[in-house]
């Protein structure tokens, strides 16, 4: 997943929105193609030379039928960030199974926050 | 746990807390606590002098992927304390690949072949009991099953055949270490009663006349395998312990003939024997099976086989989550 950050009418994008020498970012992006259980989609920023520190998690996708959890690849700066999807209604499956490898998520959109760094 | 903020490089300082207005943002990782309480979780606190948290931000997913940790605080407003809840968000979450191997053989905290003796107030819990062909089972009461579990002989033969492939399964495998036989000496850990993850061979038999150590270095999915030849017998009042997010049920002990734990010992972890099991009394953290022969409990002894968690429930007390890292966000605020 892409994120790209979240705008306001017809202005620029709000984020990175520099707090100290970090910055907030909200932005949304949709799933992939074709899932992979137990590894999730890789999220990235549509910013070149920021890296993620923290993605916030927990949230739903607009349509509510999964839940995603961000699940880092290390501890420390600059990990990589995945996102795992869960299920959250019964039409989309097993409330609370992870969704099945291949399913095809590019149709759901979520918005995540983040706290980001620059290299 | 305790949340050490995350730096950028060897030899950079922290990049965390930082400052917006009065309120700083901060990142930092920890790892889970050693005997995890459900219904509680594990306190989180700032490996920082004079800041608290406003708000921990939970719902992210542990390194290891198989779990799934919450924010729980203790009420609303400033310097509450947050407590971190921990959710199964893997089948392999409290699982183990031992479990997979015993098959049907897991369901049992006791299953013997020739007979099921106990003496004094014995606890099983986690697992059933049972013996076939020999279906007698004495002792129970005093002994008590704790809910879910039951007196299943039934299904006590088609384990019996599990179990013995297990048997199998585990003296085919090639030996970290062969040929010994005190395992109070002869470990390849920090100390000579330490053992890594791997798998330990003696020709006959293996002894503990004092504890062993079972040094998981920080990855809860490290397995132990003891097999020996012949008897396996820990001494009285010893424990066989583990340290860095060692699992009681990632570990194996396969005696060729029989296996005894005298009086009050401690074992953790799955005991497979050929010809019989001796419990003689304390806590035996995992499940006595034995493929020829009988279980015995000479003093009155607490059986406990920890659950596989469900993915969505939350992690059972006492399970060991210090190996499992997670890195976490927050808002907080300085005393």
């Amino acid at each position: 997943m892409v994120l790209t950050a979240i705008t306001k009418g017809g202005g620029g994008p709000l984020y990175p929105d520099f707090i100290g020498r970090r910055a907030t970012f909200v932005g949304s992006g949709t799933g992939p193609a074709s899932y992979v259980l137990g590894t999730g989609d890789l999220v990235t920023l549509n910013l070149p030379n920021y890296y993620i520190d923290a993605l916030l998690g927990g949230v739903t996708s607009v349509s509510g039928k999964y839940v995603v959890y961000p699940n880092p690849a290390g501890t420390g700066a600059r990990q990589q960030w995945y996102l795992r999807w869960f299920v959250a209604l019964a039409t989309a499956g097993t409330v609370g199974a992870e969704v099945t490898s291949t399913t095809n998520l590019s149709g759901e959109s979520v918005q995540l926050g983040a706290f980001v760094g620059q290299f | 746990m305790i949340l050490t903020a995350i730096g950028k490089g060897t030899g950079a300082g922290p990049l965390y807390p930082d400052f917006a207005g009065r309120r700083g943002l901060f990142v930092g990782s920890g790892t889970g606590p050693v005997s995890y309480v459900a219904g509680t979780g594990d306190l989180v606190t700032l490996a920082l002098t004079n800041y608290y948290i406003d708000v921990l931000i939970g719902g992210v997913i542990s390194l290891s992927k198989n779990y799934v940790v919450y924010a729980d605080p203790t009420g609303t407003g400033a310097r509450q304390q947050w407590y971190l809840r921990w959710f199964a968000a893997s089948t392999s979450a409290g699982g183990s690949v031992v479990t997979t191997r015993l098959g049907t053989a897991a369901n049992y905290a006791l299953l013997a072949y020739s007979g099921i003796t106990n003496v004094g107030s014995s606890v099983i819990t986690g697992g059933n009991i049972g013996s076939y062909p020999t279906t007698s089972i004495s002792g129970f009461p005093p002994g008590t099953l704790t809910s879910p579990a039951v007196i299943d002989n039934a299904a006590a033969s088609a384990a019996q055949t599990a179990l013995t492939a297990a048997i199998i399964y585990y003296q085919g495998l090639t030996p970290t270490l062969s040929g010994l036989t005190n395992l109070s000496t002869g470990g390849n850990g920090s100390t000579a009663a330490t053992y890594t993850a791997g798998n330990y061979f003696g020709s006959t038999s293996l002894t503990m006349p004092t504890g062993i150590i079972l040094d998981a270095q920080n990855n809860s999915s490290a397995v132990f395998v003891f097999v020996a030849g012949s008897t396996i017998n820990l001494a009285s009042g010893q424990t066989i312990a583990l340290v860095n997010g060692a699992q009681a049920a990632n570990v194996v002990f396969v005696a060729g003939s029989a296996f005894t734990s005298v009086a009050t010992s401690t074992v953790n972890g799955n005991i497979l024997a050929v010809s019989g099991i001796t419990l003689g009394g304390g806590t035996l953290n995992g499940r006595a099976l034995v493929t020829t022969g009988a279980v015995a409990i000479a003093g009155a002894t607490a059986v406990t086989v920890s659950a596989a968690s469900s993915v969505g429930t939350e992690v059972v007390s006492g399970q060991n989550l210090s190996g499992e890292a997670v890195q976490l966000s927050a808002f907080v605020g300085q005393f």
